[in-house]
């Protein structure tokens, strides 16, 4: 997504490393007065449409790819699957869109030619660029536009735990044991990325079977409610020992303990114990129910044998006293060694029940998908169905296909002619269809034949982009009856949805995924400020700096406010531990609450301390990762990655202490390597150095004064975080854009590409219009291309 | 019996339980019972299956992110007479159980071409020898590694083909390293170019895959039921992904295949289990979860680890103390810097001297492991004798991101394969992978070639 402001360097270039972006921004408006990047009109300059633009592939291109390209890429076994020398004279760059745009790819991020080849002068490289991004605006602008095409995503750990949780009403966290999901593009929800080793099935086989158990009760695997009462928690009237979790009783005597019965039924009471044998008979203990009948045993294993023993009692409701007692105590000295003590030794005491299934006690979850159970045999199969389909069509978020249905009622048979209940019958098809592909991946498969037109979603397809969107979770029964009636991709529809979504409670999950991942509050979580250095950081702490953020991004949704209060806002929440480190005054108890910030030191996302905190090291503030973080997401023109092996800053607790950090990364910037990309990421963070590296307010570091002055390569000139933020305000198009390539890539869980300038082009155009209302992007992006169509695919299918 | 009454009352005895034989897990806080681990143990159950009594090979994986402080790590001397280096110190116990390889060099983790991101692309080639792609998520592509290479080959012959430990979970959010997925700094193992084997950093989770898969629930079902169940489920499944695969294309395609490849696996995995006599779980108490303190977590998951090498639930395993990069602070060791913040030192003195702390603070670490597995007796030998133990870095100095000089150690007899005992130099830029086709020969599981390599390690036997 740099591209698009490249192309407006016209060939600016130096001979330092990658810095293309850099230039481009410095000659195209980061300079005071040169306005924005996007004027007025958001859609991409056009470049003139010569007829002769074909032919100036013969004139420029070709021989610069046959000089330095077809060498390697040609004939039928090309390097990198990328044939290049077949294209001659008038070329279409449009018919091979995504070889040019891998080859505009490896251009600009000068991965090509590779080392060691001899490398492409610049003005080569810009005729090939120019071609190609020439070439696509065209297409663009005339509407052969490329909607891309995501890979099948994957449902991710928190979808996963939501589409459980939507629909079958179980709220436990399947995914707690699943490994992590792995971030690309900044994100954990892309297609891509998210990859399905072994151990993830196997986790998803036993969620399934727990959550199955969980939603529906059968009587074979039903969930007994137990009480575990370990020796420990045994109770007796004189000090018995305990001894490896077990009590001995050395003499005759109980140990009791007290249970409720919930209600009327049977219960199983299961005694583990084991007894030193002597005398002429075993141990024998009595198990007491209150005045019931005591039950007998004889203890004839030895103690490093311990043995379950069961008995199962009718009980009323209540509570009532439970005893183990030892009865026949035995002590021999005469008798030979290991012969001449009998004892008693208890481990636990578990009582569990009532066995019987209570039909009111159900679980929701059960009575809302078992609607209805067979009369006899005969009846089973139309039951299944019935019982089936509707379950099956939600958890594939679509009408089942042919075939579907009667391969699920098919196994629920083979669980009946085992014998089972219908709801064990039941549970197993629910554990098929959690581990199915179609529950598992959200499939937008291909239609038949080989057209390489791209294609409108259908309505089903659809309800779940904007479901996984906006609530990380499946299509609610609203959204499906939209698609049903194949209503939903009409625009008005859609942008209803939208408004009845976003004021959804769901959409927390918004805030959570999408603003935790760009606002990296989630990495908050594993920060670790040093407590040497920062002794007032504790846990409270942590979780009022992410609540703080999390409420203001909520707040910003839900207010529909402009995104410019990302930037800069004079309120935000805090509670009293919060605003304590904040140094407000006037705040207390642990609730939060909106307040109005006195001054614009603080204010917007940029000075809230969970994200200054996750732009810290653990023993100081780096002002390189605050500028590299304002570069990338409020700028959007993050900087190339360093060069490999050039050493980097050098600079020991002496440094900070005598000189300044400052002046050491001063130095460091003299290096022209460094310096291309340290003058655009530097200035920035060092307007942030009054906040320390758990973003409390400061103005000395050590023993001296905090110099939050700077010097932006556009000669725009800042002190301090308010001025700073004053040059961001000034920004607002290219926040817009950088916030819409993310919100964008979130949306659709994929990486963005040239293709999708123009997609991003008119989010922008419309912000622009609406007050940079956080409403209208979501809108927006809704309402792409990108997000309601796809592309088949192109190139041969994968091996 | 009143005289035993007072008896009792008098010397508050009675008495002791006598307790089955155990062996104590330190790190678990607590014990598994003898008699199952000797039963579960390979010889044992070979003997039980009338199979032929070989003694298995293993091999476990340790790696260390950020590189180490070579001039403490590298010993002066050759040979099998060298003193041991600060860093090496804490595994001085293991002197005649190591081979010290200096001067192997890991190709594909340098930039060729591609610009900044050393961290990501050491991890990613340390076991492939592959040169990733450089891509933030589409069209993610290492290679096949050394340890799923082994896992391929005798894998079969246990429950789990291999297993993939940690301590950090994935990154939560933003980009790991210069442009690279953050895939690649989470992860050494890797099934095939794209597809990286997910570690398990939880104890209680890595407890319960390898001994309690069966919770109390399910043995309401008798065995052989709930298998003809989970085959039916995995049939079904697969059935449906059958049916789809002629509907998708490009990456599509490939994500089912991945899920393709895990169902058979799965499959298999229960065709196997139905052969063996079920074993139950072991006397142990689960672990509650992740430890707040990170040398208990090591320290657990190493438990573990020596657990399912005796009970033969594994024979390949690999281990990342610290995801790639990690900028984890030792304040417990009075280094409150993070660590990729330190590796970067510049030449600071001291901040290579705190370098050291943390490399040895691993190295004790692995002094741990290492004293674990030479206490598992296995038949004539030690566990240790039997396997092959990798420890190192795809990073040499943290400073200079430089990948060649590695700091890599094979520790274990290799079941009678190596000559222990001794420090190896060898010639600049040798491919670290050549370690590896020498290493998989040793482990029944030969390979001509992998990666970058140029031929077999020489001097290890």
């Amino acid at each position: 997504m740099r591209h698009l402001a490249d192309r407006l360097t016209g060939g600016f270039r130096a001979g330092c490393f990658r810095v293309r972006t850099a230039l481009a921004l410095v000659a195209m408006g980061w300079h005071a007065g040169e306005g924005a990047i996007w004027g007025a009109d958001a859609v991409p300059p056009k470049k003139p449409s010569t007829p002769a633009a074909t032919s100036e592939f013969a004139h420029k291109v070709e021989p610069v790819l046959a000089k330095h390209c077809t060498r390697c890429h040609r004939g039928k076994e090309p390097k990198g699957d990328l044939r290049l020398d077949q294209f001659h004279g008038a070329v279409d760059l449009t018919k091979d869109r995504p070889t040019w745009e891998s080859v505009l790819e490896n251009l600009e991020s000068h991965a090509m030619p590779p080392e060691g080849e001899p490398s492409l002068p610049p003005a080569d490289r810009q005729a090939i660029t120019s071609w190609i991004e020439a070439g696509l605006d065209r297409a663009d602008a005339q509407g052969k536009r490329d909607p891309g095409r995501v890979t099948m995503r994957r449902l991710n750990r928190v979808e996963y735990d939501n589409t459980v949780r939507d629909l079958l009403g179980v709220t436990f966290h399947p995914s707690d044991d699943f490994p992590s999901d792995d971030v690309g593009y900044g994100f954990d929800n892309i297609g891509d990325v998210l990859s399905l080793p072994t151990i993830l099935l196997e986790k998803y086989l036993a969620a399934a079977d727990k959550i199955s158990r969980t939603a529906i009760e059968s009587p074979e695997l039903r969930q007994i409610p137990s009480k575990f009462i370990p020796a420990e928690k045994l109770e007796s009237d004189r000090k018995l020992y305990l001894q490896d979790g077990a009590k001995t009783l050395a003499t005759n005597g109980t140990l009791t303990t007290k249970f409720r019965s919930p209600r009327d039924g049977d219960y199983v009471f299961r005694v583990k114990a084991a007894a030193s044998q002597a005398g002429d008979e075993p141990a024998r203990m009595e198990l007491r129910v209150d005045k019931l009948e005591p039950k007998k045993f004889d203890v004839a294993n030895e103690p490093d044998a311990p043995k379950v023993f069961e008995a199962r009692l009718h009980l009323t409701k209540g509570e009532r006293p439970v005893a183990i007692a030892f009865v026949n105590d035995f002590w021999d000295p005469k008798a030979p060694k290991g012969h001449q003590d009998r004892n008693l030794f208890v481990e636990f005491v578990e009582i569990r029940g009532p066995m019987e299934m209570d039909p009111k006690a159900l679980p929701e979850s059960h009575k809302r998908l078992i609607t209805r159970r067979p009369k006899d045999a005969s009846d089973f199969e139309s039951t299944a169905r019935a019982v089936i389909e509707p379950f099956a069509t939600r958890a594939f978020r679509r009408p089942l296909r042919p075939g579907e249905l009667d391969r699920l009622v098919k196994l629920a048979d083979l669980s009946h002619r085992q014998g089972d209940s219908f709801e064990r019958s039941v549970q197993l098809v629910v554990q098929a269809v959690l581990v199915s592909p179609h529950f598992l991946f959200r499939v937008e498969a291909d239609p038949p034949g080989n057209s390489k037109e791209p294609r409108h979603l259908n309505d089903f397809e659809l309800a779940s982009r904007l479901s996984y969107f906006l609530w990380s979770s499946m299509p609610d029964d609203e959204l499906l009856a939209q698609a049903r009636q194949g209503k939903l991709h009409s625009r008005d529809v859609l942008l209803a949805q939208v408004k009845r979504m976003v004021a959804s409670p769901k959409s927390q999950a918004l805030v959570a995924n999408f603003a935790g991942q760009w606002l990296q509050t989630r990495t908050l979580s594993v920060a670790a400020p040093d407590a040497k250095k920062y002794p007032t950081f504790d846990e409270p702490l942590r979780a009022a700096m992410q609540r703080e953020t999390e409420l203001f991004f909520a707040a910003v949704l839900r207010d529909n406010r402009s995104i410019v209060d990302f930037i800069d806002a004079d309120y935000t929440f805090v509670n009293e531990r919060l605003a304590k480190h904040y140094g407000l005054e006037g705040v207390k108890g642990d609730e939060f609450r909106r307040v109005k910030l006195p001054d614009h030191r603080r204010g917007g996302v940029i000075t809230q301390a969970s994200l200054l905190t996750v732009t810290s090291n653990p023993t100081r503030t780096s002002p390189v990762k605050r500028g590299k973080w304002i570069l990338e997401n409020i700028l959007g023109t993050p900087p190339p990655p360093p060069p490999a092996m050039v050493a980097e800053l050098s600079e020991d607790d002496k440094v900070v202490l005598s000189g300044t950090l400052r002046q050491r990364m001063e130095q460091h910037r003299v290096d022209p390597a460094c310096a291309s990309c340290h003058y655009r990421m530097d200035p920035l963070g060092f307007g942030l150095e009054n906040f320390d590296g758990i973003g409390r307010w400061r103005t000395e570091d050590g023993k001296f004064a905090i110099d939050a002055s700077g010097t932006l390569p556009s000669g725009d000139t800042f002190d301090g975080p308010q001025k700073l933020k004053g040059i961001l305000l000034g920004r607002r198009e290219q926040f817009a854009r950088a916030l819409t390539e993310r919100l964008l890539t979130y949306a659709l869980g994929r990486g963005l590409g040239y293709h999708d300038n123009y997609a991003v082009a008119g989010v922008v155009k419309a912000l622009q219009k609406n007050d940079y209302r956080i409403g209208t992007m979501i809108d927006e992006i809704v309402l792409s291309e990108p997000f309601r169509m796809r592309r088949p695919t192109t190139r041969g299918a994968a091996k | 019996m009143s005289d035993k009454t007072s008896r009792i009352e008098r010397r508050g005895l009675a008495q002791p339980r006598r307790l089955s034989r155990r062996t104590l897990l330190r790190g678990l806080g607590t014990a598994v019972a003898l008699p199952w681990l000797e039963a579960m143990g390979p010889l044992a159950r070979a003997a039980t299956e009338g199979a032929k009594k070989v003694t298995p090979s293993r091999l476990a994986v340790v790696f260390i992110p950020n590189g180490a402080h070579m001039a403490d790590w590298t010993p002066k001397e050759e040979g099998a007479d060298f003193e041991l280096p600060p860093v090496l110190q804490p595994i001085a116990a293991f002197k005649r159980d190591m081979l010290i390889l200096t001067g192997l060099t890991q190709d594909g983790a340098r930039a060729h071409g591609d610009g900044g991101g050393d961290h990501a692309r050491s991890a990613a080639s340390f076991l492939t020898g592959t040169h990733p792609r450089k891509t933030h998520g589409a069209d993610i592509k290492a290679g096949v590694s050394f340890d799923q290479i082994v896992a391929q080959s005798i894998g079969g012959r246990t429950r789990l083909p291999s297993l993939e430990l940690g301590c950090d979970r994935g990154q939560l959010a933003g980009n790991c390293d210069s442009g690279y997925s953050c895939a690649y700094s989470g992860n050494i193992a890797w099934r095939s170019a794209s597809t990286p084997m997910a570690k398990e950093i939880n104890p209680r989770l890595v407890f319960e895959r390898l001994f309690a898969s069966d919770d109390a629930a399910d043995s309401a079902e008798s065995k052989a039921k709930r298998q003809l169940y989970r085959k039916s489920v995995l049939d079904f499944a697969l059935e449906d992904a059958r049916q789809l695969s002629g509907q998708l294309g490009g990456a599509d395609r490939h994500k089912l295949d991945e899920y393709l490849t895990s169902i058979r696996e799965l499959e298999d995995r229960i065709a196997r289990s139905a052969k063996t006599a079920e074993q139950g779980s072991p006397e142990l108490a689960r672990p509650d979860g992740i430890p707040k303190d990170y040398k208990q977590h090591i320290r657990l998951m190493m438990d573990l680890l020596v657990l399912a090498f005796e009970s033969d639930q594994t024979r390949v395993a690999t281990f990342m103390l610290a995801n790639e990069g990690s900028n984890r602070p030792y304040p417990f060791i009075d280094v409150h810097e993070g660590h990729h913040d330190l590796s970067h030192h510049g030449g600071s003195e001291e901040k290579q001297a705190k370098l050291t702390k943390i490399n040895r603070f691993h190295m004790e670490q692995f002094a741990y492991f290492l004293d674990r597995m030479k206490n598992a007796r296995e038949g004539e030998g030690t566990l240790l004798a039997h396997s092959t133990v990798l420890y190192g870095s795809g990073i040499s100095d943290g400073n200079r991101h430089n990948h060649d000089d590695l700091p890599v150690l094979v520790v274990g007899g290799g079941n009678g394969t190596l000559r222990p005992g001794r420090h190896i130099r060898y010639s600049k830029n040798t491919p670290l992978n050549n370690l590896y086709v020498s290493l998989s020969g040793k482990l029944g599981a030969p390979v001509e070639s992998l990666g970058d390599s140029n031929g077999r390690l020489a001097q290890l036997d």
